[in-house]
């Protein structure tokens, strides 16, 4: 008998601890699913905002970077030091002329260090000057 | 901003920034192999100015440092050429922005002083003539 409500004071002492742990474990179930909706809804708005912003960013990025002016940086300096002297508008007396040269040498002026541009417009200016450099 | 995508920007901005650093050491390399460049060139990332940041510049390490191995003292004209022709390119100067970068550095391997811009003063109006001392000069004055 006394072995009977000791069992039965026991398995009521259990389930009254049990109770409390289940129901804090299913709040923090329920916690951590809202914690992830919220995550994931935040996510989706941030991408419809930002996507814009995203794509212009990564357009940049994604472009190939040329690094060819840097590295002939020195074989401009030499061939603008050399376009500078042979195209100054000072040296065409002619009006026509002095205007090609003017515009020539604003050309050349603002590409210094672009190699490329600087033979192209060398090119343009043993043309139409008719010069020899 | 959501962490996540604050976690994911920050590992393709670190490929990213890492890819251009890459780049520019293979072209330097080749470039010094070919004879177009008479010196080597070579980019890290440093920590640049605190003064120059803009809303794109990475938290920590925000400059694009070139060191030019000459063995000799670079002039100061040839340092600042370095510079325009990155600082001349409209593309590669909002490839910078974009990246994180906010100064560009040049230096020699040899002495005691460099050249520094702030990238973001070159975005739309290309290149001028505001450049700063990274430290005094053997003549003593620091040009501002």
């Amino acid at each position: 008998m006394d072995t009977i409500i000791t069992d039965s004071i026991a398995t009521a002492n259990m389930s009254s601890n049990a109770n409390p742990f289940n129901w804090l474990n299913i709040t923090l179930l329920i916690l951590n699913v809202i914690l992830v909706l919220i995550i994931i809804a935040q996510t989706m708005m941030h991408k419809a905002s930002r996507s814009k912003q995203y794509q212009a960013e990564q357009a940049i990025i994604n472009q190939p970077t040329d690094w060819s002016n840097t590295m002939q940086v020195f074989k401009a300096q030499e061939l603008y030091n050399k376009l500078k002297a042979v195209c100054h508008p000072d040296r065409f007396t002619d009006t026509e002329q002095n205007q090609i040269a003017n515009h020539l040498f604003q050309q050349i002026t603002e590409n210094k260090t672009n190699y490329n541009r600087l033979v192209e417009l060398q090119k343009e200016a043993e043309h139409k000057l008719n010069i020899k450099i | 901003m959501n962490i996540w995508i604050k976690i994911l920007q920050w590992f393709n901005n670190h490929s990213d920034r890492t890819d251009l650093i890459m780049g520019f050491n293979t072209d330097a390399q080749k470039a010094f192999i070919a004879g177009l460049m008479p010196v080597l060139l070579q980019a890290e990332i440093s920590r640049g100015c605190s003064e120059y940041k803009h809303s794109h510049s990475h938290w920590l390490y925000s400059g694009f440092r070139i060191k030019a191995f000459t063995g000799q003292q670079l002039s100061r004209n040839d340092i600042k050429l370095i510079g325009e022709a990155i600082l001349n390119d409209d593309n590669l100067v909002r490839k910078l922005v974009v990246l994180g970068f906010d100064t560009l550095e040049v230096h020699c391997d040899v002495g005691n002083y460099g050249c520094r811009w702030q990238i973001k003063d070159f975005l739309v109006l290309g290149y001028s003539n505001n450049y700063n001392y990274l430290n005094n000069n053997s003549d003593g004055h620091n040009n501002n």
